[in-house]
């Protein structure tokens, strides 16, 4: 009997809470995939991470082929987020940020330490405006979709650094395990064009993508 | 208004609680999605340091000097571990990553890069608050990372790691945590034969973000 009065208790308050998890007046972090276009292949071959969603890794890697041996230290940083502002009733705008960092640098060779060592830096920067459309099925999950629009660059060792710009549109549903969380499984289609402008190059990549991430939603006037 | 409002809301924390003390007891099951190998297997030529769950595919159009050219691209990553709860607190699982990229340039020859590693891990919860626990682990994984260009010999490592971590569990309901953690891991990768043999050891630090789902056990019923 305590047990089911706990229940109704409990759902009383979830569908309270839950009609105000995009009120106007919220704000809204999210953690997400990087973009499902950024299949970019770099100088030696190597690509940066097409899927982070937020990771720091570092040390280091001793490579042996024949008698020869190789030292590098490597550190690589990812972050897809997103900050967002309930301007009205279920919709809202904000920032998103894809940063991807990675470092490579030599420092022994047989044992030998070396001063200037080959380093292979990249990096990949967009940001841009994104807004956001919460459409309510249930109390706990949420139809929404959403575009962005990016600007950044792509910087590599060799100076051709390319401009970059980004536009991205898609469908996903919010699952609200809280009145403050979300889980977020959607699917993105966008274009992602780089130009090369001192080598008269352009590379588009337009694709789908899916987009796993979780939301965290906080303030507004059913907090104060 | 206000009084009732206070009176649900003590309400929902009695009911969490109670609820809340049931999350890695013995019998229940945990799913994790999370950041990928925290250093980064060189998968022949292609890192991939934090994957969590990804599908992407398309075209992507190259122009060089007026000249065009085009290429279909996909890409495929999955890193999760599955595990169960043997006493309560205590939980041993399964790990899994696997990562696949191809790209297939027009009347070129296609290339493949994937990598895939599997193993045992266990976990233990410590019990801070009925939201929040600090959680150990330990594991090691087995397999291989494979890089293949279409019409030539295949290029395959095999590939050990081993680690372990700290990190913390905050659970927002009693079914879900996310979690954030630190590991400290070792990578070998071998490859070739005899003078082309090449052996590559990757040792150090990363965050690992994710999130984990918890069903079953005798509360869960």
């Amino acid at each position: 009997m305590k047990k089911i009065t706990f229940i109704l208790l409990f759902a009383v308050v979830a569908v309270v809470s839950a009609q105000a998890q995009t009120e106007k007046g919220r704000f809204m972090l999210n953690v997400h995939n990087f973009s499902p276009l950024s299949t970019i292949v770099t100088q030696e071959g190597r690509g940066l991470a097409p899927w982070t969603a937020f990771g720091i890794d570092f040390g280091t890697n001793k490579s042996e082929f024949g008698a020869d041996e190789y030292k590098y230290n490597y550190v690589n940083f990812g972050l897809g987020a997103s900050a967002h502002y309930f301007v009205a009733n279920n919709l809202s705008i904000g920032g998103n940020l894809n940063f991807a960092h990675q470092r490579i640098e030599e420092t022994e060779i047989n044992g030998q330490e070396i001063e200037d060592g080959e380093t292979f830096t990249t990096s990949q920067f967009i940001l841009g405006p994104e807004v956001r459309y919460y459409y309510p099925l249930t109390s706990a999950l949420k139809l929404y979709g959403r575009i962005f629009a990016g600007f950044g660059s792509l910087n590599l060792d060799e100076g051709t650094d390319p401009k970059i710009r980004q536009l991205e549109g898609g469908l996903g549903l919010a699952y609200f395990l809280h009145n403050n969380v979300s889980v977020n499984l959607g699917a993105n289609y966008g274009t992602a064009y780089y130009n090369y402008e001192n080598e008269n190059t352009e590379v588009t990549n337009n694709g789908f993508g899916l987009d796993v991430g979780f939301s965290l939603f906080f303030g507004g006037v059913n907090e104060e | 208004m206000k009084k009732q409002q206070v009176s649900l809301f003590v309400a929902f924390l009695m009911f969490g609680a109670l609820e809340l003390g049931a999350q890695t007891e013995k019998g229940r099951f945990m799913l994790n999605l999370h950041s990928y190998a925290p250093i980064s297997p060189n998968a022949q030529g292609l890192l991939a340091p934090v994957n969590s769950l990804g599908i992407g595919f398309g075209t992507s159009t190259i122009k060089v000097d007026g000249f065009e050219s085009e290429a279909k691209f996909t890409n495929f990553g999955f890193n999760t571990s599955a595990h169960y709860f043997i006493v309560d607190n205590f939980s041993g699982g399964i790990n899994l990553n696997f990562f696949n990229q191809s790209l297939e340039p027009d009347g070129g020859n296609k290339l493949t890069s994937s990598l895939f590693l599997v193993g045992p891990e266990v976990r233990y919860y410590f019990d801070l608050n009925t939201a929040f626990k600090v959680y150990v682990k330990g594991g090691a994984s087995f397999g291989q990372a494979k890089f293949d260009v279409e019409g030539s010999e295949e290029d395959t490592s095999d590939l050990v790691q081993f680690g372990g971590g700290v990190g913390a569990a905050i659970f927002p309901t009693r079914n879900f945590s996310v979690n954030i953690g630190l590991n400290l891991n070792g990578l070998n990768t071998t490859s070739g034969e005899g003078s082309l043999e090449s052996t590559d050891n990757y040792f150090g630090g990363g965050l690992d973000v994710g999130f984990s789902v918890f069903f079953g056990g005798n509360r869960g019923e």
